[in-house]
């Protein structure tokens, strides 16, 4: 069994990309390609060929829901995990998200020495599965 | 000398003799002018007409002698009727009979003596026509013969004179029978004197007889020896004979008699008898009877006597029976009158008492009984426990009845009427000597009679001792009086009640203490109670002869105009009532207020008011408290006016607005006419109808309802947020309405919509630029981003922590908001609870170990199941070890306990801190509070956490609350419902 490496990132808010990303690469030790915008995300995405995929749900333009849909119709990437990061984090939010077909959701404000190993635990689940 | 010897038939002779009716009669010229003749054909000097009687001879004329009668024993004539022939004495001194008679050897001196025999009218030789002289004589056959021609003439004169009396007597009585003038008493009274004068008998009676007893009812007696309406027994009087004889009954000498031995002979001594019965309207009355001292000897009763009674008895049997007649007459009117007279004394006397007792006494007076009673029948629950009370007692000869008697009377009406149940068909009693139903020995006689009165017996009438005693004819005539006695007794009873009414209505009055008055307008005099004056200070001792200034006196100048229009407006008609209300001033000089009322109860012919009634009442208090009331209602007006939140009143039937404020219109674009025109659910949108029902349950079950949020309509249809609450209450009339007050709330709304916008903005944004803060510096301090010197990563070090503190903030003013708006959801899952701390407790070590607190669990409840939202759980859980953990010192323990109870599992959180001071408990669970405000800082708090707490606990129908003790720590516990019936679902 392989190894979690490429992480897909798609925040608007670049603080939280910087963060997200030093978080994910240094403790994680992934490699990590951050998209500003759903519009962005879907013309990097096939190129990048990411393990899993981290969606910020408030976004301008694209919003999570929305790009995670237009994911899912690209055929390289409909088997990839999706993972929604969001300051919503009602149980009933969370459940509508998992029933749009998303692996997990991540509450923000994260944990930036545990996110890497959040993010691993939900790969090696959807691989499980 | 020779006695004359009494004939054989010397009894009828004499009676023959008494019925002529001549002895000790007046002289009579037509015997006189016969005896002159005698005496000058005869040419002696005396000639008599003597009647021998059984003593004596007595003389019906005489000429030439003085002497009215001499004895028998020494008569000439006593021998002269012994034989039909003429007795011829020639000289008597020659004759060996008369020689010694002291007629001869004295005066006067007779030697000639001729005596013809006078016959009665049966024949028997009564007497004698004499001649008499001192000189010896012989008579010529020629004066023989005008002898006998003289007597029998004067015989001829008897029968006449006896055939004229009873014609007179008849003629009499026929005369008396036409006189119809005369009181049928007064007529007996003279046949009885008639009867007596005709018999020669001084004692003349009718008599009544009832039973045993014997009552003279009419009489003709010596000096009056005897009385009308004497009482004999029956058995002391001949009529006892009479009665069982069945026809005229004669005796001539009782005590030669079979009847010797008769009571009334003992008695009285009456020799001789006569009498008959008497039968009025076909029915035994009594006797007609003439009785004697003297016998009838030995003449006895003539046929011409005997038929005399005879008729004299008829005729006393007719005038009997008109009497009777016309005392039927005299006894329905003194019946009538009697009636009339107890219903005019009833009427003039509340109560009756004397109308009853004058009733009475008429009754007693009518029937003749001696005493009476009524009574009145008092039942209770039971039928036959009946009681008589006795109302009136009367005697008709003493003052009043003896109580002895009147207890007899009481007894035996008792036992004649409550001796059945069916006392409503309680029939008149009548009782006589002997009768064994009387449980009364002492009563003799009854008559009881009940007094029926709707189908009940109200009471009874009882007569007791009346010498005739009763019978049902009698019960029959006394019915008119019955029912005026039913009557009376009924409309005491209504009398009665009406006076209970009329004591309590003055009791009432008294209670009420209302004054009341009578102004008499002609004479000027007004008539008031003492409360009149009362009310104003006054006694009516203080009250002034002129009443009706004084009283002006004291009613206020400003209403006195007001009260004089009302008056005379009452007077005209055009009032029913005067009713005023007056200020008058109290002696003390302050104001009373009044309330007057009257009425004109009396008009002249003329039309003018004559009397005028009616009440004062005091109601200064009522009027005080009414200037209270209209005071209060005006502040009220104004608070209901100004209130800045619309107030509504809705008919509780109909919905229809009965009053509204400005604050309710202003909103509703309606003015207030159109508004009061709506109903409520003109105003209400048709989505909302189910949740008015809900809050009209809620009303009528409690009285109240909302708080609760709707729409109203507007005048333009479109629509606006209200709060509505109210209450249901009932007017004086009993109409049920509803206050509501019924916030606007577009604004408030409009202002919380923004709060929440903003909180949600403000920490999302907050949120955002946390996030990459904490982030980086966690990701700093924990030197991913490469090392730095000591210092730098202290201050680092610091940063994170309190923006950690920023993000803990940030999360619970969102948990409040959420909490607050009620946007938090619940997923209430079965959990094993057990399971639930343990996680709990896991996630929470590393901040004990931050702390160097050391978190036990004590106890443990097997397989107890909550059902909780397992994420609040946590939220609590954590909330409660980290605020232990906090004020635990290092190296502490706080220990997590958990027991199971019969319906629910309580969880303690237990440290050992310094405890809760005791004036914070009270609001240790309200938001943004701490004991101390430097906790805030130094045990970095937010002071929402156990507000929040306390919310999520509740709304999963748990409960949260602490003990705590200062310097020994604090225990905080949540206890939920156990939910082992819920079908387990563990995440």
């Amino acid at each position: 069994m392989s190894a979690l490496q490429r992480v897909l990132y798609v925040e608007d808010e670049p603080s939280i990309q910087a963060v997200a990303q030093l978080a994910l690469e240094a403790v994680g030790g992934f490699t990590v390609k951050v998209c500003s915008s759903g519009e962005a995300a879907l013309e990097e995405a096939v190129g990048f060929g990411p393990d899993i995929i981290l969606l910020d749900v408030m976004m301008p333009g694209m919003d999570g829901p929305q790009t995670m849909r237009a994911l899912r119709g690209i055929s390289e990437l409909d088997d990839i995990p999706i993972v929604f990061m969001t300051a919503k984090v009602q149980p009933a939010e969370i459940e509508s998200y998992l029933r749009m077909g998303v692996a997990d959701v991540i509450a923000k404000p994260f944990d930036p020495m545990t996110l890497s190993d959040k993010v691993r635990e939900i790969w090696q689940r959807c691989r499980a599965d | 000398m020779l006695t004359p010897p009494s004939p054989e038939n010397e009894i009828e002779r004499l009676r023959s003799l008494y019925a002529t009716g001549l002895l000790d009669t007046e002289p009579d010229e037509a015997f006189d002018r016969l005896t002159r003749l005698a005496q000058s054909i005869v040419g002696t000097s005396i000639c008599l007409i003597s009647l021998v009687d059984r003593e004596r001879q007595w003389f019906k004329s005489r000429q030439g002698l003085d002497a009215e009668q001499t004895p028998r024993e020494i008569s000439f004539c006593g021998h002269a009727i012994l034989s039909d022939g003429i007795l011829e004495v020639p000289d008597a001194t020659q004759d060996a009979r008369f020689f010694d008679n002291p007629l001869v050897t004295g005066d006067p001196n007779i030697r000639f003596y001729a005596g013809a025999p006078l016959h009665g009218d049966d024949g028997y030789r009564i007497g004698t026509l004499c001649v008499i002289d001192d000189k010896p004589h012989q008579m010529t056959q020629s004066q023989r013969l005008a002898l006998r021609d003289i007597a029998d003439c004067i015989e001829e004169q008897i029968r006449t004179r006896q055939q004229k009396r009873a014609y007179a007597s008849l003629q009499s009585l026929t005369r008396l029978s036409t006189e119809a003038n005369e009181s049928p008493q007064a007529l007996l009274r003279r046949g009885l004197a008639l009867g007596c004068g005709f018999l020669g008998m001084p004692f003349g009676i009718i008599s009544r007889i009832r039973g045993n007893d014997y009552q003279v009812l009419l009489q003709v007696s010596p000096e009056n020896t005897l009385e009308d309406g004497q009482h004999f027994e029956l058995g002391d009087t001949y009529c006892s004979v009479t009665l069982t004889h069945g026809q005229l009954l004669t005796i001539d000498h009782m005590g030669q008699s079979r009847f010797s031995s008769h009571p009334c002979y003992r008695a009285f001594a009456l020799e001789s008898y006569i009498g008959t019965a008497l039968t009025v309207a076909g029915e035994p009355y009594g006797t007609l009877n003439f009785s004697s001292p003297d016998p009838r000897v030995p003449a006895g009763f003539t046929d011409v006597e005997r038929e005399f009674i005879e008729l004299l008895s008829d005729w006393v049997n007719e005038v009997l029976e008109r009497w009777r007649g016309d005392d039927l007459l005299a006894w329905q009117e003194q019946m009538l009158a009697a009636i009339t007279r107890s219903q005019a004394l009833f009427i003039r006397e509340p109560g009756g008492g004397k109308a009853f007792r004058g009733l009475l006494m008429d009754i007693l007076a009518l029937t003749g009984s001696k005493a009476g009673v009524i009574a009145e029948v008092h039942s209770s629950t039971h039928p036959n426990d009946l009681q008589l009370q006795t109302l009136y007692a009367c005697h008709a000869d003493l003052p009043a009845l003896d109580p002895a008697q009147e207890n007899e009377i009481s007894t035996a009406l008792r036992g004649v009427f409550f001796a059945s149940a069916d006392q409503h068909k309680a029939q008149a009693f009548v009782s006589g000597d002997g009768n064994s139903d009387l449980a009364a020995p002492g009563v003799r006689t009854l008559l009881g009679i009940p007094v029926i009165h709707k189908g009940r017996l109200v009471a009874v009438l009882g007569l007791t001792d009346r010498p005739d005693g009763y019978d049902e004819s009698l019960i029959a005539a006394l019915a008119p009086i019955t029912g005026t006695l039913e009557q009376l007794l009924d409309a005491a009873r209504i009398q009665e009640q009406r006076l209970d009414t009329e004591r309590r209505l003055q009791s009432v009055i008294e209670g009420t203490r209302i004054g009341t008055w009578e102004w008499n307008m002609l004479t000027h005099a007004i008539v008031m109670n003492e409360r009149m004056l009362e009310i104003v200070g006054y006694r009516l001792n203080d009250l002034p002869a002129d009443a009706r200034a004084f009283l002006r006196s004291l009613v206020h100048p400003d209403d006195l105009q007001h009260c004089d229009r009302l008056l005379h407006q009452h007077f005209a008609g055009e009032l029913d009532d005067y009713d005023v209300v007056v200020r008058l001033r109290h002696k003390a000089g302050h104001w009373v207020w009044a309330h007057e009322r009257g009425r004109v109860m009396r008009w002249t012919l003329s039309g003018e008011p004559m009397l005028m009634a009616g009440t004062r009442a005091d109601i200064t208090e009522m009027k005080a408290a009414d200037i209270a009331l209209r005071d209060n209602e005006a502040r009220y007006r104004a608070l209901f006016e100004l209130s800045p939140v619309g107030i509504a009143l809705n008919d509780y039937e109909t919905g229809l607005f009965i009053d509204v404020n400005e604050s309710l219109l202003l909103p509703s674009g309606y003015s207030r006419d159109e508004f009061l025109g709506l109903s409520y659910w003109d105003t209400t949108p048709k989505e909302y109808e189910a949740d008015e029902q809900r809050q009209l349950d809620s009303l009528n079950a409690t009285g109240r309802y909302g708080p609760y949020e709707k729409e109203y309509i507007r005048k333009d249809g479109t629509r606006y947020p209200v709060l509505l609450q109210g209450m249901l209450l009932e007017d004086l009339s009993g109409r049920k309405m509803i206050w509501s007050i019924v916030e606007d709330i577009t604004e408030p709304k409009r202002l919380a919509r923004m709060q929440q916008e903003f909180v949600a903005t403000v920490s999302h944004e907050l949120r955002t630029p946390l996030t990459a803060i904490a982030g980086a510096l966690g990701l700093v301090d924990k030197g991913v981003a490469g090392v730095l010197p000591d210092k730098a990563r202290e201050m680092v070090a610091i940063a994170h922590k309190n923006s950690a503190r920023l993000s803990h903030l940030i999360d619970d003013l969102l948990d409040m908001e959420k909490l607050i708006a009620g946007k938090m959801r619940f997923e209430l899952r079965s959990y094993d609870i057990m399971a639930l701390i343990r996680e709990g407790l896991a996630q929470n070590s590393s901040y004990a170990d931050q702390y160097g607190v050391q978190v036990v669990m004590v106890g443990e409840a097997d397989n107890a199941r909550v059902a909780v939202d397992a994420q609040r759980f946590q939220q609590v859980l954590a909330n409660l070890l980290s605020n232990a953990i906090k004020f635990s010192t290092a190296g502490g323990t706080v220990s997590v306990s958990v027991s199971q109870h019969e319906d629910t599992v309580r969880m303690d959180v237990v440290d050992t801190g310094s405890g809760i001071p005791v004036e914070f408990h009270d609001r240790i669970f309200s938001k943004f509070s701490q004991a101390d405000a430097s906790d805030t800082r130094q045990k970095g708090g937010t002071g929402l956490g156990l507000a929040i707490c306390k919310e999520l606990v509740e709304r999963m129908a748990g409960t949260i609350g602490f003990e705590s003790e200062m310097g020994r720590g604090s225990v905080f516990y949540v206890e939920f419902p156990l939910a082992n019936a819920t079908p387990a679902s563990d995440r």
